[in-house]
């Protein structure tokens, strides 16, 4: 992939720790050990690992058949801690994030950062005026030494380990990610941008991921996802699980471009408690293979949950996307709206789900699944399942499926452009709605990347 | 445009292949379930277009009344070969009775491009103002809803 910018990776040499390939109980304890856990969460752990090893690989989304388990490497720790300054930032590693614009972003426009290296968390920090808050954004290991109450309470609970294979998995060997905890009240208005990257070949990643907002309090996650380009297969298997309480709002976004040797096997999922809004942004643009259906639990009145996404697969990738909506309460509401591009011989599916409980009288949802196909090799899939278990409830879901109109294309070279020029601007009409909601900075990113993806594609 | 309609009136469980087998072959298929009586209704109708330039309407409108159970899948599949195809599949279904359950599994499989495939599904109860324009005519709630039931059906 001669276009895939973020291709670079640095020696692997001076890592602190490299687990061997493979994964063992043995591996489970030394990670818990070199961690310094407390006694529980080794338990959880071993528990996960013996879960995991008696589940089946899932077959019923996309081929994993060549991902070859015991190869990769599950544990892999390039520097002893986290930093708080980017000049302590081993030359090596903050070369590699220098390179992103990772620092520079900082300064101008968020309210703190988090950089994932491999399995740990390389760099760590937040403005000062909302740690005062009472505001916390730290690495999930750190946030487990220091407020392991806090971790203790809600680990696991949202995603159990027995949830699907790849839970287990992350459960078992979880590292890094990020603990974020919003004290009732407060607004963080900047967003908190976490960046995950994988360096080494053969890497896992398993970053697990605890975001708390409480009562009345809102904030903004940012999530970038990039790795360099090797001819083997890397495996992300990333757990997030997000607390909306009462009158609370989240706003999740990832901007996931992953070279296209990359797994990406990720369960997040929320739970919203009464006027809480939970809302998914999720822009798939890289990897092999994505499986990765973001779920709101509406468990108080008027919850609601929303996910917009948008998802690009080219040549040997397959997107399959969607999300789920579990309506628990009366009166909560839903909306999903998906995009999806398939280019290359590239296949995206939609696979989503809308549960409306018997308890959920008034609840209401609304599906909509916009599909391109740019291509006569690529393929598109969507597969809902909607399930109204009450009378009073209301579903609306759509799709359509088509390629770029030729009466817009015409219409546009009409006016002057070139047909490759006019298709461009279609598919970036087709995505604005979902592209606006993103940070400005993000918008132009995303706009830039799905340019570089469109090159030699259209037409 | 050749016109099928069908009627499930009973539960049961039934699944119906509308094959696309003829070059520019046109199909209007609807179908209407009846879901009054106790019981389970199942029905699966998968739209297969094999050829080029054949076009579909697919319809199915239920209704489920209480302690039934509907489930209704439609898929649309759309072949490497079968190119300017144009297909639409409904999945409507109102709801009676808060006791009924109601599951829809509309599906796309669209294996090339150039193609136009949509399909929508709605589920909810019959609507208040629906309702209200009727009794404001002189109708009783119970006749207004038999209307709007019978409308529904188109019987």
């Amino acid at each position: 992939m001669e276009d895939y910018q973020l291709g670079f990776s640095s020696s692997t040499d001076n890592y602190s720790y490299k687990a061997k390939k493979g994964l063992s109980e043995e591996l489970v304890k030394e990670i818990s050990l070199r961690k310094k856990e407390p006694r529980w969460m080794l338990e959880i752990r071993l528990q996960a690992l013996k879960q995991y090893l008696s589940m089946p690989i899932p077959d019923w989304g996309a081929s994993l058949v060549d991902l070859h388990w015991d190869d990769l490497r599950y544990y892999l720790k390039p520097v002893e801690k986290p930093y708080q300054n980017w000049d302590e930032v081993p030359d090596s590693v903050r070369k590699v994030f220098d390179l992103m614009g990772v620092p520079e972003a900082e300064k101008s426009m968020l309210a703190g950062v988090g950089g994932q290296y491999d399995s740990e968390v390389i760099y760590h920090s937040l403005q000062d005026l909302l740690a005062k808050k009472g505001v916390l954004f730290l690495s999930m290991d750190e946030g487990l030494k220091q407020y392991p109450e806090i971790v203790r309470k809600y680990f696991g609970k949202i995603v159990p380990p027995g949830d699907n294979k790849l839970a287990a998995l992350n459960t078992a060997v979880w590292s890094g990610g990020s603990f974020v905890y919003v004290p009732k009240g407060v607004r963080v208005d900047l967003p908190l941008q976490a960046y995950f990257r994988i360096n080494a070949e053969n890497a896992g990643q398993f970053e697990r991921t605890m975001i708390i907002v409480e009562e009345a309090a809102s904030a903004h996650y940012i999530e970038g996802c990039s790795a360099p380009a090797f001819a083997s297969a890397s495996l992300h298997a990333a757990v997030v699980e997000v607390i909306v309480e009462e009158g609370a709002k989240m706003r999740y976004t990832t901007v996931q471009n992953w070279y296209k040797t990359v797994y990406n096997l990720v369960t997040k999922r929320a739970i919203v408690a009464k006027d809480g809004v939970m809302e998914w942004v999720d822009c798939n643009l890289g990897s092999k293979v994505t499986m990765k259906y973001p779920s709101c639990l509406l468990m108080g009145e008027r919850a609601c949950g929303e996910m917009l996404s948008i998802s690009v697969a080219g040549a040997g990738q397959h997107q399959d996307t969607g999300a789920k909506m579990i309506h628990l309460a009366p009166n909560t509401t839903s909306r999903i709206v998906s995009k999806s591009i398939s280019k290359n011989g590239g296949r995206s599916s939609y696979r989503g789900q809308i549960k409306m409980v018997r308890a959920a009288e008034g609840a209401h949802s609304k599906v909509v699944c916009d599909a391109l196909i740019l291509d006569h090799q690529s393929r598109s899939d969507t597969y809902p399942n909607n399930q109204i278990l009450n009378g009073s409830s209301t579903l609306e879901h759509e799709a359509y499926v088509s390629r770029v109109s030729e009466e817009q294309i015409l219409y546009l070279m009409s006016r002057g452009l070139t047909q490759k020029e006019a298709e461009g601007i279609i598919i970036r009409g087709f995505l604005e709605p979902i592209i606006q909601e993103l940070p400005m900075e993000y918008a132009v990113e995303l706009n830039r990347l799905i340019k570089l993806e469109m090159v030699g594609s259209v037409g | 445009m050749k016109k099928i309609v069908k009627k499930y009136l009973k539960p049961g469980k039934w699944e119906v292949i509308i094959p696309f087998d003829k070059v520019g072959e046109e199909v209007e298929w609807l179908a209407v379930v009846d879901g009054r009586e106790v019981g389970e209704y199942e029905l699966t109708v998968i739209a297969e277009h094999r050829v080029p330039g054949t076009r579909g309407r697919i319809t199915v409108r239920a209704i489920a009344g209480p302690n039934v159970y509907v489930k209704l899948k439609g898929i649309i599949k759309i072949g490497k070969e079968a190119t300017e195809t144009d297909d639409f599949l409904e999945l409507r279904v109102l709801i009676l009775d808060k006791t009924a359950k109601v599951i829809t599994e509309p599906e796309l499989e669209i294996l090339t491009n150039n193609v136009k495939a949509s399909h929508a599904t709605s589920v909810g109860p019959i609507e208040l103002e629906q309702l209200l324009y009727l009794m404001s005519r002189g109708l009783n709630v119970e006749q207004a809803r038999s209307q709007v039931i019978e409308g529904w059906l188109g019987v």
